[in-house]
C-alpha cells in the first residue's frame, strides 16, 4: 500500500495526522466511501476537517457559520462521492464544494465575531512572532470576509491555502488568468478596505 | 515606455514572477510599481494572519457531529428511492382518468339564469396519453374488467365508469382485478 506522507495543498488537516501519517491514499478511502464505508468517510473527514473549517471560517470570519459551512460541505460530499470519478484530486473537488457552499451563503445574520468554544488560546499570546496583533487580525479578517465572493474565494484559496494558480482555478471553475486578476483586484480591494476602516476608526 | 502590464501581469509580478518586459515596465513605471508594491504587501499582511485554532476537542464533535447527518441520512435516501416511481405513477393514473372523463363532467357547470360567458378560441390541448379509442392500455383494463365480473355500460366508456365509483365499489373492483391477474396493475 502506498505511503503518503504529504497530503495535496499541505492539509494535513487534524492533530492525529500530524502524529501518525495515514497509510491509507485518498483514492483508497474514496473507494471505500463508494462501497458505502461510512468509517472510511470519516477518516477523510478527520483528514480535512481543519482544512475546510479554516477555508470557511476564512470567507464568513464567524466561528458558527464556518462550523456549519464545514459540515455542510463534508455531508455535501458524502451524498455525492458515487459520483466522484477522480478526474481531480479529492481534495480539489472537496475543497470546491466547501467554496461552493461559501459563495451560496448568503450574508451572515450574525455579526462577526472572535467567538469560539471555551478553551480557546489567544493567537496573539502565542510565541510565533510572524502572528499579527489580536486586533489587527481582526481587522483583516473582518475585511477580507467583506470582499467580493469570488475575489474572497480566490484570495483564501491562494494566500492562505497556497494552491498554485491552476488548482485555484479548477476549484472555482476558472481560468489561470482570471484567478490572477481576481487575486490582484482582491489585494488591492483589501488596502482600500482596511485604509477605509482606519480613517473611520480615527 | 510600454503599455500598462494588465491586472494579471501584475500579479505574476508581486508573486515575483512575470516576463522580462513586464519587469522593465514596471522599474520605469512609478504607477504600476506602486500597484505591485501594494498587492506584495497585502499578500504578506494576510499570510501572517491566523484563524483562531479551536481547541483539540473541537474537531472530535465536529467528526461526530457530520457522522451523526450522514446516518440521519441514510433512510431518507431509501425513503426518496421509492417516492419518486410511486409519484409518477399517481401522476399517470390521475392523468388516465381524467382524460377518460367525459366532456361534461371537466366542464364548468352551467349555473341556472347565468349567461355562460362567449366561447373564446379553443384552447390548445396536450396529453401524454393517446386518444380512448387508440389506447393499448385502457383495453387491457377494460379486459381485466370484464374478465373480473365487472358490468360497465360500455357505451359509455370505462373511464366514466370508474369515475361514477362509490369507495366501497372501488374496493371491489380493485379487489376483482386482483383476483384476475391485475394486482401487478392495481
Amino acid at each position: 500500500m502506498e505511503l503518503v506522507l504529504s497530503l495535496p495543498f499541505g492539509l494535513a488537516t487534524s492533530d492525529a495526522d500530524r502524529s501518525a501519517p495515514s497509510l491509507e491514499t485518498d483514492g483508497a478511502l474514496v473507494l471505500a466511501c463508494q462501497r458505502g464505508d461510512r468509517e472510511a468517510f470519516d477518516r477523510l473527514v478527520e483528514r480535512y476537517q481543519r482544512g475546510i473549517y479554516r477555508l470557511c471560517y476564512r470567507y464568513v470570519n464567524h466561528h458558527e457559520d464556518a462550523n456549519d459551512l464545514a459540515q455542510e460541505a463534508f455531508l455535501k460530499a458524502w451524498r455525492a462521492i458515487g459520483r466522484f470519478r477522480g478526474d481531480s484530486s479529492f481534495a480539489t473537488w472537496l475543497y470546491r464544494i466547501a467554496v461552493n457552499a461559501c459563495l451560496n451563503h448568503r450574508a451572515s445574520r450574525r455579526a462577526p465575531t472572535q467567538e469560539l468554544p471555551e478553551g480557546l488560546p489567544d493567537p496573539a499570546s502565542g510565541a510565533e512572532a510572524r502572528i499579527v496583533r489580536d486586533d489587527e487580525a481582526e481587522r483583516v479578517r473582518e475585511a477580507v470576509s467583506r470582499l467580493p465572493d469570488k475575489q474572497r474565494a480566490t484570495l483564501i484559496l491562494k494566500v492562505y491555502h497556497e494552491l498554485r494558480h491552476d488548482e485555484v482555478a479548477q476549484i472555482l471553475g476558472s481560468t489561470v488568468g482570471t484567478v490572477k486578476s481576481n487575486l490582484f483586484h482582491a489585494l488591492a480591494n483589501l488596502r482600500r478596505r482596511l485604509d477605509e476602516r482606519g480613517e473611520a476608526e480615527s | 515606455m510600454s503599455a500598462h502590464p494588465k491586472d494579471d501581469t501584475l500579479m505574476d509580478l508581486a508573486d515575483g514572477g512575470g516576463s522580462p518586459d513586464a519587469r522593465r515596465h514596471v522599474e520605469q513605471c512609478a504607477s504600476c510599481e506602486a500597484r505591485v508594491a501594494e498587492a506584495r504587501a497585502m499578500a504578506e499582511l494576510s499570510q501572517r494572519v491566523e484563524v483562531p485554532e479551536p481547541p483539540a476537542f473541537y474537531w472530535a464533535t465536529f467528526r461526530n457531529n457530520v457522522r451523526r447527518r450522514i446516518a440521519e441520512e441514510r433512510p431518507r435516501a431509501a425513503w426518496r428511492g421509492w417516492l419518486l416511481p410511486l409519484t409518477a405513477l399517481s401522476v399517470a393514473a390521475a392523468l388516465a382518468l381524467v382524460s377518460h372523463l367525459p366532456q361534461s363532467w371537466v366542464s364548468a357547470p352551467q349555473v341556472a339564469g347565468v349567461p355562460s360567458a362567449a366561447p373564446g378560441p379553443p384552447l390548445l390541448a396536450w396529453s401524454p396519453l393517446p386518444p380512448a379509442d387508440e389506447d393499448d392500455g385502457l383495453a387491457v383494463l377494460e379486459g381485466l374488467a370484464a374478465s373480473g365480473g365487472v358490468d360497465w355500460d360500455e357505451g359509455r366508456g370505462l373511464g366514466s365508469f370508474l369515475a361514477g365509483l362509490s369507495d366501497e365499489d372501488s374496493v371491489a373492483l380493485a379487489h376483482a382485478l386482483r383476483q384476475n391477474g391485475g394486482e401487478g396493475v392495481l
